[in-house]
């Protein structure tokens, strides 16, 4: 399988999940889009939710990259990816690493539609730990699954379920 | 028949421990109307859980839309507390008004005051607190709590066309976002006029005050409301239900005393109209173009008199003009149903 993990912010999950995969044998690549800053400011004084930027540079680094499946960790990933799969059919995952707090969950411009879109239209929600299961739970009455970071094995089924489904192919 | 009670004495009468840990009857009762936004209920559920009041003393009733399965993943599991009790009173989908909704609501509700808030609303944890305490301070009385844009969606703002609301008590309008009545007050009124499309909140309160109630302000009892900014589109679909203010005021003519000129809704309304005619007219006579300056002037200004701010502004001016004036025309559309004219 080639897979791609898709994180800007170049997160410990994102990572110790790479090593994990590339350990078991498969080829998981980390893509972690550049934001372009002075647009990201303009984003942030309009009361954006940035970063932005680095959506539509994770699609094409996913475009480029032919692979059977994306999981990001962050919601503009996730976003960047869910774009990536309607346009490849291919199934996108995403992982919650941050706990939400209803002071996270609305607090700018196209924030609570993006962290709605990245829980429900993505083929399987992750909570990275305890904090982040609880926060999707009770601000998003979303049931994420629990995998750990380092576990390549269920990750891997995961992705082999998934990939599966009608509209992907290993 | 209206007035103030201090804040101070307030206070003083929430500081003496009325919320003790005596139970008893339930004294308030929170009636919810919601439609279409099962999330927004969530979080309601959930600050009203964090509500400092004695849990034995209060009630919520939530009177919603939703498809069962709806119901189950978005609302269902919010834990209310072993005391306070959550009634969901389901309606067919599509059946449901603000107005009905709420008249269901409080018909069911057993407190002997009536709390209204909104599904995209989100309570302080005193909130209920100080709503009795006023209530109980003021025996059949209304109460109005103030209302602000919700300080953790602030950035929303920044989008041009939001909808949020402010109410600093005793305001105009009387909306359910945050008020409570006397549930005898409520029987005696019949509750809200389900004819209503739009203002079914004021109307209410016209009719409790043409009745002798009056209304007391309690704005230590703070309610927050979402932010939420729209398209353009959106925004210009939202505020088409404004158009049926003319049933308001056909039944409630003294409404008419906040109306700039007695005809418009509000003054931007009245700017907008004069823009218009200016813009219009200015093709036969351009000096008519003045008329404009004025709404100009107001818009420019909406975003703070730096140079960013009216940039910003300036910006924004095409979209606002498309909203203000399909809110306009709307109202027309309403006038001539409604064989009363506002604007």
């Amino acid at each position: 399988m080639r897979v791609a993990l898709v994180d800007h912010a170049h997160g410990t999950c994102s990572g110790e999940l790479a090593g994990a995969l590339r350990a078991a044998g498969h080829d998981a690549h980390l893509l972690s889009p550049a934001v372009i800053a002075p647009v990201e400011a303009i984003l942030r004084r309009r009361g954006f939710a940035t970063p932005l930027t680095s959506v539509a540079l994770a699609t094409a680094a996913l475009v480029r990259g032919r692979f059977h499946l994306a999981h990001a960790f962050s919601v503009p990933d996730a976003l960047g990816a869910l774009a990536w799969g309607r346009l490849t059919g291919r199934p996108v995952v995403f992982t919650c690493v941050e706990e939400l707090r209803r002071d996270s969950v609305a607090y700018a411009r196209l924030r609570l539609s993006a962290l709605r879109h990245a829980a429900s239209d993505t083929n399987a929600l992750i909570a990275a730990d305890d904090r982040a299961r609880a926060g999707l739970q009770r601000w998003l009455a979303a049931s994420p699954r629990a995998l750990a970071a380092g576990d390549a094995a269920a990750h891997e089924a995961l992705y082999r379920e998934l990939i599966a489904r009608p509209g992907g192919s290993v | 028949m209206a007035k103030n009670v201090p804040g101070d004495a307030l206070r003083r009468l929430a500081d003496a421990g009325y919320n003790s840990s005596v139970s008893g009857p339930v004294a308030v009762s929170v009636v919810v109307a919601s439609h279409a936004r099962p999330l927004r209920l969530r979080w309601l559920l959930v600050a009203l859980a964090e509500q400092t009041l004695n849990r034995s003393m209060w009630e919520v009733v939530v009177v919603h839309d939703y498809e069962s399965a709806t119901v189950a993943q978005a609302i269902a599991d919010v834990a209310l507390g072993e005391a306070a009790s959550v009634r969901y009173i389901a309606i067919a989908p599509g059946t449901g008004s603000p107005s009905r909704q709420r008249n269901i609501g409080w018909r069911a509700a057993v407190g002997e005051l009536v709390a209204f808030t909104d599904d995209d609303c989100r309570p302080e944890p005193q909130w209920l607190e100080r709503m009795l305490v006023a209530a109980r301070a003021a025996p059949g009385a209304i109460v109005q709590g103030r209302t602000r844009p919700d300080p953790l969606e602030r950035a929303v703002l920044k989008a041009p066309h939001v909808r949020t609301l402010t109410i600093d008590p005793i305001g105009t309008w009387a909306q359910t976002a945050n008020i409570l009545y006397p549930r005898p007050l409520l029987e005696r009124l019949g509750g809200f006029d389900e004819r209503a499309i739009a203002g079914e909140d004021v109307g209410l309160s016209l009719r409790a005050f043409r009745a002798g109630a009056g209304i007391v302000a309690a704005p230590e009892a703070v309610v927050n409301h979402a932010i939420e900014s729209h398209s353009l589109p959106g925004i210009v679909r939202q505020n088409l239900k404004w158009r049926h203010l003319a049933y308001l005021a056909k039944l409630h003519p003294e409404v008419r005393e906040h109306f700039p000129l007695r005809i418009f809704w509000d003054s931007d309304h009245l700017l907008t109209t004069a823009a218009t005619v200016g813009v219009v007219g200015a093709a036969r006579r351009p000096l008519l173009l003045i008329l404009a300056l004025p709404y100009l002037r107001r818009s420019l200004g909406r975003r703070g008199r730096g140079w960013r701010g009216r940039t910003v502004a300036a910006a924004e001016i095409p979209g606002q003009a498309v909203r203000q004036v399909a809110e306009v025309l709307g109202l027309v559309v309403g006038s001539v149903r409604h064989r009363t004219l506002v604007l």
